[in-house]
């Protein structure tokens, strides 16, 4: 039990380049600001956080007696600030107090991903992603303190965890017998046959419904095998050790087939589907499951020794 | 203190997990008893993700229409409609779906946002006497959309 306990301990301690979380800030602040800034030009920021007559936002008064706009401009700017590194941390707290309060005047108005994009930026204000790439980075330096090279890893750890878990969860609560061979894998065509979602008309769903079935089926394979892709990313980062499923999985690169299956769903979605932000905002957590610079990983634990 | 330091953050990052695990059981068993259902509440946070779980069978579509007080109802705007497109940028955006998209009955949001449209189109339209929404039962089968021709949640409203 102690081993384990301290291999646990060791895992969380470990140390590497900055360099995947600070693109996934870049990209969750780009996507959360992108989104919002369109909110307000397509005349949607007004309507779904105005109570009624100008929109239909709940009557419950938000905190601090601010009203939809001023956290509107709240979360515009923090999700800014969180894309250019500047006050990370505290960025990153506003940014999720400003979403938590949108989504009560608003629940309806709700995606998946503004969920995920609540718990997203807790994570990295818990973490040192402003380390580079940031204004943060640069005062430091400015100031004769520059950011260290390498930081600790665990909230990428968290991080990609999450993102996998958020795909193998919608995996297994895929109920619907359409995607499955029951239903004859036809859950894309018919989500591309919705009239409320579909980018383009029925038509073309029904003609290329062989090949929906196939991205069906695929998509289901994809979200499913989520937790698979930490075996492949562990024997990728460990090469170098004996074993014919590591080498296997290693020589038909199964890792970057998972990931380029996932870059694949997302644009897939966003060109078939109107998703709003939610393909962008998983896309931009994608640097999170990429290995770092191998060589330069260390554990504290092992440099202290 | 570091070694400490670093025992405290693994212990918590354990809790972390299992109480994320524990929330987003697929049990329906454990889920309905978790212990962690504060946090969605509260914070609404959760990490059960049910995403597109049912795209195809029944769903709805949305209908506006307006009735200029000849008891004929004009359709203003239809879910899918290329041709009846008021307002269909608002509308068709995902993030307006969730006030009208019934899920075990009618979202929380429906009636405010029935009222809110209803008041803008009967603002725009100064020939419409009332206007209603109201959800059509459609069938997503293969790729095909089967419209059944029964409508539900109907709400209509006349100037005051």
């Amino acid at each position: 039990m102690n081993a384990w306990w301290q291999r646990w301990v060791a895992l969380w301690d470990r140390r590497e380049p900055p360099t995947q979380l600070a693109l996934a800030r870049i990209g969750v602040g780009l996507v959360a600001c992108a989104d919002l800034v369109y909110s307000r030009a397509a005349g949607l920021a007004g309507v779904l956080w105005s109570p009624y007559p100008a929109g239909y936002a709940t009557g419950r008064e938000a905190w601090l007696g601010l009203g939809g706009g001023a956290w509107w401009t709240i979360a515009v700017i923090a999700s800014a600030a969180i894309a250019l590194g500047a006050a990370t941390r505290v960025a990153c707290i506003a940014y999720a107090i400003a979403s938590l309060e949108l989504a009560r005047l608003a629940p309806a108005s709700e995606s998946a991903l503004d969920v995920l994009y609540r718990i997203v930026p807790i994570v990295l204000a818990l973490s040192r992603c402003n380390a580079r790439w940031s204004i943060d980075a640069a005062i430091a330096r400015a100031l004769g303190r520059p950011p260290p090279a390498e930081i600790p890893a665990w909230p990428r750890y968290l991080l990609m965890l999450q993102l996998l878990w958020v795909y193998f969860s919608a995996g297994i609560n895929k109920t619907g017998a359409e995607w499955g061979p029951l239903g004859g894998f036809t859950a894309l065509a018919d989500a591309a046959a919705d009239p409320q979602a579909a980018r383009f008309g029925p038509e073309w769903a029904q003609a290329l419904l062989p090949l929906t079935r196939v991205a069906t089926l695929v998509a289901i394979a994809f979200e499913l095998g989520a937790p698979l892709y930490l075996a492949f990313l562990y024997y990728a980062d460990t090469a170098d050790r004996p074993g014919r499923v590591r080498r296997l999985c290693n020589r038909l690169h199964l890792r970057w087939i998972w990931l380029a299956l996932g870059i694949a769903f997302e644009l897939g979605l966003a060109a078939v589907l109107r998703l709003g932000d939610f393909p962008y905002g998983m896309l931009a957590l994608y640097p999170v499951l990429l290995l770092p610079q191998r060589a330069r990983v260390t554990n504290v634990a092992a440099s202290a020794t | 203190m570091v070694r400490a330091w670093a025992q405290i953050r693994a212990g918590a990052i354990a809790v972390a997990l299992v109480a994320g695990a524990i929330d987003g059981c697929p049990a329906d068993a454990v889920r309905g008893s978790r212990p962690v259902a504060w946090i969605e509440q509260h914070l609404r946070v959760t990490e059960w993700w049910a995403i597109y779980q049912h795209p195809g069978g029944m769903h709805y579509r949305m209908w506006i229409e307006g009735d200029a007080g000849d008891g004929t109802w004009r359709l203003l705007y239809r879910a899918g409609d290329g041709e009846h497109v008021e307002d269909a940028d608002l509308l068709d955006s995902a993030r307006v779906w969730g006030a009208y998209t019934p899920s075990a009955g009618t979202p929380p949001q429906y009636n405010p946002f029935c009222a809110w449209i209803i008041a803008r189109m009967l603002a725009r339209h100064p020939e419409l006497a009332r206007v209603r929404v109201r959800l059509e039962q459609v069938e997503l089968d293969h790729g095909e959309m089967i419209p059944s021709g029964t409508f539900e949640y109907a709400i209509a409203r006349g100037r005051r």
